[in-house]
């Protein structure tokens, strides 16, 4: 996925898509209409600091972890969010942990 | 999440000319979260299964107790493991303008084993795993 302006079909899957889609709309208008310095940033899976590793407990990924210590296994694969691209790009997307 | 926020700061100083501009905060150079996943399982002596068999043991453990709620936090978000399930082509995130616009995400350390065990030590420190 380029970094660019997307056509909104890419965000209708979910009101989550949607809702990233209008914001950067609307900061894309309010530069082109206003000259106004705007800066529109696409977070991936934010994992845990690189220093102390620290990360919240309140994400799938611990929560995937403290239960397979439970239920005595891990799952295989890749989990990703396919809910759409605009999804993927601002949240779902697992193979890009900054 | 300090190159991410690092990384946020250097893109609001990007020139005015790329105002507007769409910016990926993503790792430059991705490891597969089937990797992460396979190393989170070494650390924490866990055998690998299938997602399948994974979710089936999810679901069993499924009481509908308090207790097991706060055993397995994964029962809250039960929709979105099923959802995700056997989804592996995962979107490849351009990261070019990004990685122009941020020296920290230019030289972010990769994602190893090494991550993922201070992520594990950690979450042990603080009694969310078990040791």
């Amino acid at each position: 996925m380029p970094e660019a302006h997307l056509e909104p079909q890419a965000a209708v899957a979910t009101g989550y898509g949607q809702s990233k889609w209008v914001a950067e709309t609307v900061l894309k208008r309010t530069s082109e209409m206003t000259g106004i310095h705007t800066v529109i940033a696409r977070v991936g899976q934010l994992s845990g600091d690189s220093v102390s590793g620290g990360w919240t407990t309140k994400e799938w990924f611990p929560a995937m972890l403290r239960s397979s210590q439970a239920l005595g296994c891990i799952p295989q694969h890749t989990l990703v969010s396919l809910d759409s691209a605009l999804d993927m790009s601002v949240g779902g997307d697992i193979d890009r942990w900054v | 999440m300090d190159v991410a926020a690092t990384a946020l700061v250097e893109m609001l100083d990007a020139p005015a000319s790329m105002s507007g501009t769409v910016f990926h905060i993503a790792h430059p150079r991705p490891a597969s979260g089937g990797t992460l996943f396979g190393h989170a399982g070494t650390l924490l002596g866990l055998p690998l299964v299938s997602h399948e068999e994974w979710l089936g043991r999810l679901k069993g453990a499924n009481t509908g107790e308090v207790e097991a709620q706060m055993r397995i936090p994964a029962l809250a978000l039960l929709d979105f493991f099923e959802d995700s399930l056997g989804a592996d082509g995962a979107l490849v995130l351009s990261t070019e303008r990004a990685s122009a616009a941020s020296r920290a995400l230019r030289e972010v350390k990769g994602l190893d084993e090494s991550a993922v065990e201070s992520w594990v030590k950690y979450w042990r420190k603080i009694g969310f795993l078990d040791a």
